[in-house]
């Protein structure tokens, strides 16, 4: 599995609102199947926010910082009418920075039901808007397909959908 | 019957962070009514806390990000409450909207217990002002048990 460009453009359009998410995602799922494309999809996601979290705490971060950052960003969503389970975006996110025992218990869905709201508030903390997105994925790409790797090399019995896994 | 002073003595530490203090006094409230009078007194000091601080706005908003913000002070607390609910019975106070009839009389005196002491804290109270406070909070703790 491989993180193609084609990923990227779709991951682009869902955090940016340029072109057509939906038509991107379906062309990808037509070519490499749902679950293998959400697979991908998912991990690029992560990988993302784990680059956003660590740019956003260059000097490591602690449990006060995810729950704050949580906060953050359901008090942001909040206000548009939408909720995310305060404890499964914190597990998530912690999920993401490595931490796979916080976030062991969840399904794939609630991670990724989770996970772009905690992307949308650190992009949105960090000003990366349309002209810095390229930048900002390139750095995430090797991630995710370090991260896709390390799952292809485990034992089939080891995968649990799209989680990431730590690069450490 | 009303509150005493030795429950608003109880609370009174509670408030100052004299938990020793807090927690001899409370054993001696002894019997289930003295138990729900002081559980009584202790919610009513919750509202007005929650009031103050809000100054009667409902923004859920500002309570996810207060509840996150306590939580994050302490990692013993963030294990002992879930937040969702505190947001709840937070909103609760400003609103007749929020539903919290799920939340458990255990989890909800948690919260109590952690917010208020949060809230009284954050207004950094001088003595005269806390005596205040817990005027009012007895007060409403009286109205509460005549009804």
């Amino acid at each position: 599995m491989h993180v193609t460009s084609e990923y990227v453009a779709a991951l682009r359009s869902c955090l940016t609102g340029e072109g057509d998410f939906m038509d991107l995602t379906d062309r990808l799922q037509a070519l490499d199947g749902g679950d293998r494309s959400a697979r991908i999809f998912f991990t690029l996601a992560g990988a993302a926010l784990r680059c956003a979290v660590r740019r956003r705490f260059p000097s490591g971060y602690t449990d006060a910082d995810v729950v704050r950052l949580v906060g953050q960003a359901r008090a942001r969503l909040g206000e548009e009418g939408y909720e995310i389970d305060p404890l499964v975006a914190e597990a998530t996110l912690r999920g993401v920075l490595g931490d796979t025992a916080a976030a062991a218990h969840l399904e794939g869905m609630e991670m990724g039901a989770a996970l772009f709201p905690l992307l949308f508030e650190l992009l949105e903390q960090q000003g990366i808007t349309v002209e810095r997105m390229d930048d900002f994925l390139a750095g995430a790409l090797p991630l995710a397909e370090a991260w896709l790797a390390r799952e292809q090399s485990a034992s089939p019995s080891d995968r649990r959908g799209a989680e990431p896994r730590s690069a450490d | 019957m009303p509150v005493t002073d030795d429950e608003i003595a109880a609370l009174r530490a509670h408030l100052q962070g004299n938990q020793a203090l807090q927690q001899e006094l409370y054993e001696q409230i002894t019997t289930p009514a003295a138990k729900t009078k002081y559980m009584t007194l202790l919610a009513m000091a919750f509202f007005e806390a929650v009031n103050r601080r809000f100054g009667g706005r409902d923004s859920a908003a500002e309570v996810i990000e207060y509840v996150a913000d306590v939580r994050a002070r302490a990692p013993e607390v963030s294990e002992k409450i879930d937040p969702s609910a505190a947001e709840r019975v937070i909103r609760r106070a400003l609103t007749d909207d929020a539903d919290v009839s799920d939340i458990s009389d255990g989890m909800r005196g948690r919260i109590f217990l952690i917010f208020v002491l949060a809230l009284v804290s954050d207004a950094e109270y001088d003595d005269d002002q806390l005596e205040a406070f817990l005027v009012e909070a007895r007060k409403a703790a009286d109205d509460a048990l005549e009804h």
